[in-house]
C-alpha cells in the first residue's frame, strides 16, 4: 500500500464531510421555506415566493406583486421572516456554543450556560424591566433590554473567569464550581427581584422561558455577526478541540497551547451565548443536546461536528418555533417546552439506535 | 493552502455582512408616525408620543380594562381585536367563537401576525406588554400604553384614550358619571363621621404572601371606600408581607378575590373557613367579628371604568350600615 | 549527536521535594529504564523532563537548548511522550489519533499535506498498526491502543521518546512486543529514549542503562550490570534478591526471595542426597524452615547444584559429566556423618552417582536418622541393572523411613527436630556423671526407633 492509498482514504473522508454540509444546508433552507408557510394568518405558498422574489434585486423588476396585499407582505417580512431567521441563528449560536463548551470541559454535560451566561442576561432582563421598561430606550435601534441582558450575559461569564484564575492558569474544576455558585447567587437576586417586580413580573417570566415573539429585523443585524463570525473563528480551533479531548496533557505534549485554546474559545462561545439570548430568552436544551445528536451520527472530529451541530441547531429551533407559534390559536407555548418536549423522545431514540455503546 | 483558507472564509464572512445589512437597511421601517402631518398628538401614560393623523377605525385592545374603556367610551363597534381573558362587558368568548371578533391572544404574548392582520390604527397596551410594544411600534402601528395606578389614573386615560379617537364628550361623560358615583359614596362616608376601619387585601396566597402597597390603585380604592389599607405605607406596589405583621396590625376587615377566571363566591385560594384558621389569625379583629368579604377578583384586578363598583362594593363591606346590599 | 543533560534538577510540591538533585546525561541510541520504588520521584522526573512540572531548580537541555525556554509546539517537534494509560473515550479513528501527531509540525489553519500522511504512514507500519487505521480508537485492545499512541508518539518524529509505565495494563506478549519495538526504534531511528519501568527483569532485558532511583534522588547509574545487582536491590527495595544472567536472553534478570525467612535457626544440620531437580524445592524448603543444610554429591551442571549456589549451601561438586571420583565420596562421607538428618530424594540412579546411594546406607547403618522420598518408585528410576533398588531395600532394613511425597518431609524433620531438642533439654537437667551414661543410652535408643 502507498501513501496514494492514506491519501484516498483520507479525502473519501474529507468529501464525506463536504457532502454532510451540503445536505444539512439544503435542509436548512428546506426548514426556512416550509416554515414560511406557518403562522397564524394563512398566506398562499404562492404570494410568499413573490413576496420573498420582490426582495431579491436582479429579480426585483420581473415580479408582479400586485395580487399580495401589503398586510400580508408585512406579516412575511416584518414578522414571520425575521422570528424564522432569528430561530435560526440563535439554534446555530447555541449548538456550536455547546460544542465548545462541551469540548473545553470536557464533559459531556455542559452547556453554554454553566457560567453563568443566562442567568446574568435574565438579571439584566429583569432590572431593567423593573426600572426602565417604560422608558423605551434604544441605541442605534435596539431596545434597551437586549443591551443590558447581553451586558448582564458577558458580564457574568467573565465574573466567573477571573474568579477562577490561579496565577496563569484557570482550572477546568474551579472553573466549573464558580460558574455553579455564581448562577446560584443570581437566581437568588433574580428571585429577589422577580418578587418587587409587580406588573412587570408576567413579562420577566415569559422572556426568561425564551421566545422570538418580538424579534426585529434589528435584533438579527446585531446579532448575526456575532454568531457567524463567532463560529467561523471557532472553526479554526477544531483540531486543538480534538485534541483536547484527549485530555490536557497529552494536548500540550502535541504542542497545543491549552490554557490560550480554552481562554479563546471561551470567549468566542460566551460572546455567542451571551447575543442569541439577549434576544431570544432562555432556551434550554439546544446547546446541551444537540452536539450530542450529532456527535451520535456524524463523530466526534470537531472539524464536522463544529459546523453541522450548528446547522442541526438551526433547523431544530425553527421547527420548535413553528410549532410553538402555531400549538394552541392565537396565544403561543415557550419554545423552550417546545425543545424540551421534542427533543428528548427523539434523543433517546437515537441513543438506542447505536449499536455500538456510547461513550462521550 | 493555508493563506487561501484564509482569504475564502474572510471574503464570505464580508459579503454576507453586506448582504444581510443592505436587506435589513432596506426593510427598516421607522414607524410612521413621523410622516405625515402632525393632526393630534396624544401622551400616553408611559410618556410616549404618539401622532395620528387620522381617527382611529379599527382598534384593537391587549387588556380587559382596556376594552371596557372603550366601550364605555362608546366606540365597542370600533374594536376589532380583543385577548382570550376579555368577557366584559359582553361575553366576547361567544363572539370570538361566532367569527364575530378575532383574539389577539393572552396576556403576555399577543399574536403579531394576528394584529398585521387585522391592520389596525390603535393599540392599547398596559405595561405588561412592554416590550411587545416595541415591536409593535418599530412595525409602525399606533400604541398606547395605559397605567393607571389610582382613580385618577383610570379618569386621565379614559380622556386620553377619548382624545385620541375623537370621542371626547363620550369621554368626558363617562368621567363625570363615575366621578360622581365616587363622590357620593365619599360624602355619605364623610357625614357619617365614623372611624374607619382597618382593612387587609389579600392579592396572593400562600406563597408568596402579597397585599397592595401605597403605589397599587387597590390601595386607592381602599381609600376611596373611606377605609385605611394596614399596608398603605409600602411603596412597593404589590409587597410580599408576613402573617405575623398582618396579625400585629390587626384589621377589621379582611378582602379576599376570588379567581378570575372562575370568579364564584369563594377566595381563590382555599374557603373562609380555611382562612380563619390560619395559624395565629384568630386574634384579629376581622376573623372575630366575621368581617371577611369575599369580592369579585375580576372586578378588583382591572383599573378601569368599573372602579365606581369597586370602591362601592368596598365601602358596602366597611360601612355596611351605610350602605344597604347591592350587588355589585 | 544528540544530547539531552538534566542538570540538578529539583522538583517540589510546595514545600516538599519530591526530586532532587538530579544530574545526568543521555545521547541518542540510549534507551533509559528508570526504575525505583513507588514514591521514589521516576514519574516526577518524566514529567519534569516532559514540561508537565516544572522544576524548582535545575536545567534541562535538549541539543543545546533548554527545554523550558521554547514554545510547547517547538518541544514538541522534539519530544513525544507515550503515557501509561490512554482513555481516549471518543470514537476517533486510529488514523485520526496517529495524524493528530503530525499537530506539532502543521500551522495552524494548515490541512495535512501528503507528506504529513506519508510519515503517518510509516508509523504505522513500523509499529504494525496500519492495518488498525479505520477503527475506533476505543474498541481497540489495550496492547493495540498502545502501539497506536506510540505511532502518534513516532509521527512527531522525536529526537526524545518519553514513556511511562508503558506496559502496566498489558499482558505478557503485547509487553514483549512494545519492548522490542522501542528498543529498535531506539537504535534504528537513533532517538533517546527515557522509560519508567516497574519490571525489573524487562528493564534489564532492553535498556542499555539504568537510573535506580531512591527517596527522591539518584541512587545509581549506568550499565545495567553496574546498576542492577543485589546489594543495589537490597538497599532500594529492601528484598533480598538473586541476580542472576539468563543465558538464553544474555541479560540479567532477578529472582526477588521470599521476603520473610523463618523464625529461628535450628542447629541441626540436614544433607540431602539430590540431583536432576528432584532435590530443589526440598532444599529451598528446609532452609526456610531454618537447618543447615548441605548436599552433595552433586554435578555442577545439574540444577540442584544450581538451586545449592543460589541459596549458598555448602556442597560436594562434581565436575560435569564425570562419575563420582573416591575424593568426592570422601567429602561426602565426612559431610554426612556430621549430619542429624539425610535426605534421599528420587534422583535416578546411574553408575555414575550410584556412590551417593552407597554413602546414604552407610550413614543409616550409622544411625543418622534417613528419609528416602519414594515418590517415584525405584524400579523405574533404576538404571544400574537392579543395583540401586538392592540398595534401596538394604536402606530400608537399616531403618531409613520412606515417605511418598516430599510435602510430607518437612513436618517430619521438624517433629524429629523437636524431638531431639527436648532430648537435649531433659539430659541438661541431669547431674554431670549420669549425662554421658544417659547419652548412649538414648543414642541407641534412637537407633532402635521406627518412625
Amino acid at each position: 500500500m502507498t501513501a496514494d492509498k492514506v491519501e484516498s482514504k483520507y479525502s473519501k473522508r474529507h468529501s464525506r464531510w463536504k457532502l454532510i454540509l451540503l445536505a444539512l444546508i439544503i435542509a436548512l433552507i428546506a426548514a426556512i421555506i416550509l416554515c414560511l408557510n406557518i403562522g397564524y394568518a394563512p398566506i398562499k405558498f404562492s404570494d410568499i415566493l413573490t413576496i420573498l422574489g420582490k426582495q431579491i434585486p436582479l429579480l426585483n423588476g420581473s415580479i408582479n406583486s400586485s395580487s399580495v396585499s401589503p398586510v400580508n407582505q408585512a406579516i412575511i417580512l416584518q414578522i414571520r421572516l425575521p422570528r424564522i431567521l432569528a430561530g435560526a441563528i440563535v439554534g446555530a449560536g447555541l449548538a456550536a456554543a455547546g460544542v465548545m463548551y462541551q469540548g473545553v470541559f470536557r464533559n459531556p454535560m455542559a452547556d453554554s450556560y454553566l457560567l453563568g451566561a443566562s442567568a446574568g442576561a435574565s438579571l439584566g432582563y429583569t432590572l431593567t424591566a423593573i426600572y426602565a421598561g417604560s422608558l423605551a430606550l434604544t441605541f442605534l435601534g435596539l431596545g434597551i433590554f437586549q443591551i443590558i441582558a447581553f451586558i448582564g450575559a458577558v458580564l457574568t461569564v467573565f465574573l466567573v473567569y477571573f474568579m477562577s484564575r490561579v496565577g496563569n492558569k484557570v482550572p477546568i474544576t474551579t472553573l466549573l464550581l464558580s460558574g455553579i455558585v455564581v448562577n446560584i447567587f443570581i437566581l437568588a437576586l433574580q428571585t429577589v427581584f422577580e418578587l418587587r417586580s409587580g406588573k412587570a413580573l408576567i413579562g420577566i417570566v415569559a422572556w426568561i422561558a425564551g421566545g422570538f415573539s418580538n424579534i426585529t429585523w434589528l435584533d438579527i443585524y446585531a446579532v448575526f455577526p456575532f454568531v457567524m463570525i463567532g463560529i467561523v473563528l471557532a472553526y479554526f480551533f477544531t483540531k486543538d478541540l480534538n485534541m483536547l479531548s484527549m485530555g490536557d496533557d497529552t494536548a500540550q505534549h502535541l504542542g497545543v497551547n491549552t490554557e490560550r485554546v480554552r481562554q479563546i474559545l471561551l470567549l468566542i462561545s460566551s460572546l455567542i451565548t451571551g447575543a442569541v439570548v439577549s434576544i431570544s430568552g432562555v432556551i434550554g436544551f439546544v446547546g446541551l443536546i444537540i452536539p450530542h445528536m450529532t456527535r451520535l451520527v456524524i463523530g466526534p472530529d470537531h472539524r464536522i461536528l463544529l459546523p453541522a451541530s450548528a446547522i442541526v441547531g438551526a433547523i431544530f429551533l425553527i421547527l420548535c418555533d413553528s410549532l410553538a407559534r402555531v400549538a394552541t390559536g392565537a396565544s403561543e407555548l415557550p419554545v423552550g417546552v417546545i425543545t424540551a418536549l421534542a427533543g428528548t423522545p427523539f434523543f433517546i431514540y437515537l441513543l438506542r439506535k447505536r449499536k455500538t455503546s456510547y461513550s462521550l | 493552502m493555508n493563506k487561501k483558507y484564509a482569504i475564502y472564509i474572510a471574503a464570505v464572512i464580508i459579503i454576507v455582512l453586506i448582504v444581510s445589512g443592505a436587506f435589513i437597511l432596506s426593510n427598516y421601517n421607522p414607524g410612521s408616525n413621523n410622516t405625515g402631518t402632525q393632526n393630534l398628538s396624544v401622551i400616553d401614560d408611559e410618556g410616549y408620543a404618539t401622532n395620528f393623523t387620522s381617527v382611529p377605525q379599527r382598534i384593537i385592545s391587549l387588556a380587559p380594562s382596556n376594552t371596557q374603556i372603550l366601550f364605555g367610551i362608546g366606540v365597542g363597534d370600533k374594536v376589532v381585536g380583543v385577548t382570550d381573558y376579555d368577557h366584559l362587558p359582553y361575553n366576547f368568548t361567544a363572539w370570538i367563537a361566532a367569527g364575530n371578533m378575532t383574539s389577539v391572544g393572552g396576556f403576555s404574548t399577543p399574536n403579531k401576525e394576528a394584529i398585521a392582520s387585522l391592520h389596525p390604527d390603535l393599540i392599547l397596551a398596559t405595561p405588561i406588554n412592554d416590550p411587545d410594544v416595541v415591536t409593535l411600534r418599530s412595525l409602525g402601528y399606533n400604541v398606547l400604553v395605559l397605567n393607571p395606578n389610582d382613580v385618577n389614573g383610570v379618569f386621565k386615560d379614559i380622556t386620553m384614550v377619548g382624545k385620541a379617537i375623537g370621542a371626547d364628550q363620550n369621554a368626558t361623560t363617562l368621567v363625570n358619571s363615575i366621578k360622581n358615583k365616587i363622590d357620593s359614596i365619599e360624602a355619605k362616608i364623610a357625614a357619617a363621621n365614623e372611624t374607619k376601619p382597618l382593612v387587609y387585601y389579600e392579592v396572593w396566597y400562600p406563597d408568596p404572601l402579597m397585599s397592595a402597597g401605597s403605589t397599587s390603585f387597590i390601595n386607592d380604592v381602599i381609600a376611596k371606600a373611606g377605609g385605611i389599607n394596614i399596608f398603605g405605607n409600602e411603596t412597593q406596589q404589590y409587597p410580599t408581607v408576613s402573617s405575623e405583621t398582618i396579625v400585629q396590625k390587626n384589621p377589621d376587615v379582611i378582602m379576599l378575590p376570588t379567581d378570575m377566571a372562575n370568579p364564584g363566591d369563594k377566595p381563590f385560594y382555599g374557603s373562609v373557613a380555611q382562612v380563619k384558621e390560619r395559624p395565629g389569625w384568630g386574634s384579629i379583629s376581622a376573623i372575630q367579628n366575621n368581617r371577611i368579604i369575599v369580592v369579585d377578583g375580576d372586578l378588583f384586578a382591572e383599573a378601569g371604568p368599573r372602579i365606581a363598583e369597586n370602591i362601592a362594593v368596598a365601602a358596602q363591606a366597611f360601612y355596611p350600615d351605610l350602605f344597604n346590599s347591592t350587588s355589585p | 549527536m544528540v544530547l539531552l543533560s538534566v542538570d540538578g534538577v529539583e522538583c517540589r510540591y510546595g514545600s516538599v521535594k519530591i526530586l532532587e538533585n538530579v544530574s545526568f546525561t543521555v545521547k541518542d541510541g540510549d534507551f533509559v529504564g528508570i526504575i525505583g520504588p513507588n514514591g521514589s520521584g521516576k514519574t516526577t522526573l518524566l514529567k519534569s523532563i516532559s514540561r508537565t512540572l516544572k522544576p524548582y531548580k535545575g536545567t534541562i537541555i535538549l541539543d543545546k537548548i533548554d527545554i523550558y525556554n521554547i514554545k510547547s509546539i517547538d518541544l514538541a517537534k522534539q519530544m513525544a511522550i507515550v503515557p501509561q494509560e490512554s482513555n481516549i473515550g471518543f470514537s476517533f479513528t486510529a488514523l485520526d489519533i496517529v495524524l493528530m501527531g503530525r499537530n506539532p509540525h502543521m500551522k495552524r489553519f494548515q490541512m495535512e499535506s501528503e507528506s504529513d500522511l506519508t510519515i503517518v504512514r510509516k508509523a504505522m507500519n513500523r509499529t504494525n498498526t496500519w492495518h488498525l487505521a479505520d477503527r475506533p480508537i476505543n474498541e481497540l485492545s489495550g496492547g493495540e491502543k498502545q502501539r497506536v499512541v506510540i505511532a502518534r508518539a513516532l509521527a512527531q518524529e522525536p529526537k526524545v521518546l518519553l514513556l511511562d509505565e508503558p506496559l502496566t495494563h498489558l499482558d505478557m506478549i503485547n509487553q514483549l512486543e512494545i519492548m522490542d519495538l522501542v528498543k529498535e526504534l531506539c537504535t534504528k531511528e537513533h532517538l533517546i529514549v527515557l522509560a519508567v519501568i516497574h519490571d525489573l527483569n524487562l528493564a534489564a532485558r532492553y535498556c542499555s542503562s539504568l537510573l535506580l532511583l531512591k527517596g527522591a534522588t539518584i541512587f545509581a547509574a549506568g550499565s545495567v550490570e553496574n546498576v542492577l545487582t543485589s546489594e543495589n536491590i537490597k538497599a532500594v527495595f529492601r528484598v533480598d534478591t538473586i541476580v542472576r544472567k539468563s543465558l538464553v536472553t544474555n541479560s540479567l534478570f532477578v529472582i526477588p526471595l521470599s521476603p520473610q525467612k523463618s523464625s529461628v535457626p535450628r542447629n541441626c544440620a540436614i544433607h540431602i542426597i539430590a540431583g536432576a531437580g528432584t532435590g530443589t524445592v526440598v532444599m529451598k524448603a528446609l532452609f526456610d524452615e531454618g537447618y543447615e543444610v548441605t548436599a552433595g554429591v552433586l554435578n555442577m551442571l545439574d540444577t540442584d547444584y544450581e538451586t545449592a549456589e543460589l541459596l549458598k549451601i555448602p556442597t560436594v561438586s562434581e565436575a560435569p559429566f564425570s562419575p563420582i571420583t573416591e575424593e568426592s565420596k570422601r567429602l561426602l562421607s565426612e559431610m554426612i556423618f556430621k549430619s542429624a538428618i539425610v535426605v534421599v530424594t528420587s534422583v535416578p540412579f546411574g553408575y555414575g552417582n550410584l556412590s551417593n546411594l552407597e554413602t546414604a546406607l552407610e550413614a543409616a547403618k550409622r544411625g543418622i536418622r534417613t528419609y528416602v522420598i519414594d515418590e517415584v518408585p525405584i524400579e523405574s528410576r533404576d538404571f544400574t541393572a537392579g543395583i540401586a533398588t538392592a540398595l534401596m531395600v538394604e536402606l530400608k532394613k537399616s531403618g531409613a523411613i520412606f515417605i511418598k511425597h516430599p510435602s510430607e518431609l518437612p513436618t517430619l524433620v521438624n517433629a524429629t527436630h523437636d524431638r531431639i531438642e527436648l532430648r537435649k533439654h531433659a539430659q541438661s537437667e541431669i547431674p554431670g556423671h549420669m549425662k554421658n551414661k544417659l547419652n548412649s543410652f538414648t543414642k541407641n535408643a534412637d537407633n532402635k526407633e521406627v518412625s
